[in-house]
């Protein structure tokens, strides 16, 4: 799981947060109103079936391998290069058998690949994320405090729309608007057949009413224990579904921190 | 030549030491090999343990100004049930300790691997402010909830 948080943050625009926004800043804030994206989030719950999985580990496995042989042992003298060649040549390939076997073998089938999918579609229609998370932060914020409204009918209609300036809720006395959007949400897992667990990505704007200033911007992500597939999808994807709610809460708990809470000290 | 060495003992522990973000965990001691594969849990032989951190100072430069702005220090506790290598539910939390330790109130599960956090929460120019959740140093402003960095400990 490590490895898998590893792998995710090498996304750059997931590298680090940035630092919270200032005290100056804070001051200022007025009335906050909390909107959410209106769209969709991107949701990808295909797993690799037993093909597809096999294909991905025999190019796991001979990239592995192929590291480890290339990696020095020993001096550069003729000898060890020889027998690095060799092992590279010759070990590859049984490598990229081998992974396609287990890969083969370990991976579910086409026809549980296909049911666990359709039970997540389904699960995920009924849920509303946007609106899950927006009432999250709604919920935190009015914990930390006052003059914390919801301007549900305003939010982004598009994952990477930043364009919303948020000017027209002036006249509702909105100040600055806290703006919460699940941009997309995956079932991973670090190898093509490993439990898969759910990882959900999120951008957080606050913006400026009076003059549509972004104030503070950040991009965020959850990743949830792993399951395996029949798990997830049980009685109706109850776990699925508890996941989700739970990784909402977690989220909105981590925005209200981030952004009304958090100062960094040197 | 007594200093010089003492300086280089300091230097060689410093070194030893495991980067951290926020506050430092004293017991259960931070190991690097609780991150390490396979990871190494300090074992603590409680269920009921005793968590102790370091304690929150007011910091120096550049927020020289903080001591005098800053009141009642508290500190937030988080205690995560592990599975496999990541946080996978939140099984105690405490809000507003008054010190730097606290045993846990309600007995925790044998045979499970924690991982825990914590943080300072105080008045700021009278306004509630917190810390970062404490974590390893390469859990610093990972922008990932839980965090896999927490600190660690198993109940055996």
């Amino acid at each position: 799981m490590l490895a898998l948080a590893v792998a995710h943050s090498g996304c750059a625009r997931f590298s680090r947060l940035p630092p919270p926004p200032s005290e100056a800043v804070r001051a200022r804030l007025g009335t906050i109103g909390i909107v959410s994206g209106r769209f969709v989030p991107e949701a990808d719950f295909r797993r690799p079936a037993k093909g597809e999985a096999a294909l991905r580990n025999a190019g796991r496995w001979a990239g592995q391998w192929a590291g480890a042989a290339l990696t020095p042992i020993g001096g550069p003298d003729p000898l060890s290069l020889l027998i690095r060649a060799a092992l590279l040549v010759v070990g590859t390939p049984f490598a990229a058998g081998a992974g396609a076997i287990a890969g083969a073998v370990n991976a579910p089938s086409g026809a549980e690949v296909s049911e666990f999918e359709t039970a997540l579609k389904s699960a995920f229609a009924d849920l509303g994320i946007q609106p899950l998370i927006r009432d999250g932060v709604l919920g935190a914020a009015r914990q930390t405090r006052d003059r914390v409204v919801l301007a549900a009918d305003h939010g982004p209609s598009r994952p990477e729309d930043e364009g919303d300036n948020y000017r027209a809720l002036a006249h509702r006395r909105i100040d600055t608007v806290l703006e919460v959007s699940v941009l997309a949400l995956d079932m991973v897992g670090e190898t093509a057949y490993d439990p898969p667990a759910l990882l959900i990505r999120l951008r957080t704007r606050l913006v400026r009413v009076a003059d549509g200033t972004t104030l503070y911007t950040h991009r965020i992500r959850y990743l949830g224990p792993s399951r395996i597939m029949e798990e997830w999808i049980t009685d109706g994807a109850r776990s699925f579904r508890d996941e989700v709610t739970r990784a909402c809460r977690i989220l909105a708990d981590t925005i209200v921190d981030e952004v009304f809470l958090h100062v960094v000290v040197k | 030549m007594k200093p010089l060495v003492a300086a280089v003992v300091l230097v060689v522990l410093a070194g030893c030491a495991v980067p951290v973000s926020g506050l430092r965990p004293v017991e259960p001691p931070l190991r690097p090999s609780a991150y390490a594969d396979p990871p190494i849990f300090p074992e603590i032989d409680s269920l009921q343990p005793m968590l102790e951190w370091e304690p929150f100072d007011p910091p120096e430069e550049p927020q020289s100004d903080w001591a005098s702005r800053l009141r009642n220090i508290r500190y937030d506790l988080q205690v995560w049930r592990l599975e496999g290598n990541a946080p996978a539910e939140l099984v105690y939390a405490r809000q507003g300790l008054p010190e730097p330790f606290h045993r846990i109130e309600t007995p925790l599960a044998p045979s499970t691997r924690y991982a825990w956090t914590v943080r300072a929460r105080f008045d700021l120019d009278g306004a509630t402010r917190v810390t970062a959740w404490g974590s390893e140093g390469r859990g610093s402003r990972l922008p990932q909830v839980p965090n896999p960095f927490y600190y660690r400990f198993a109940i055996p």
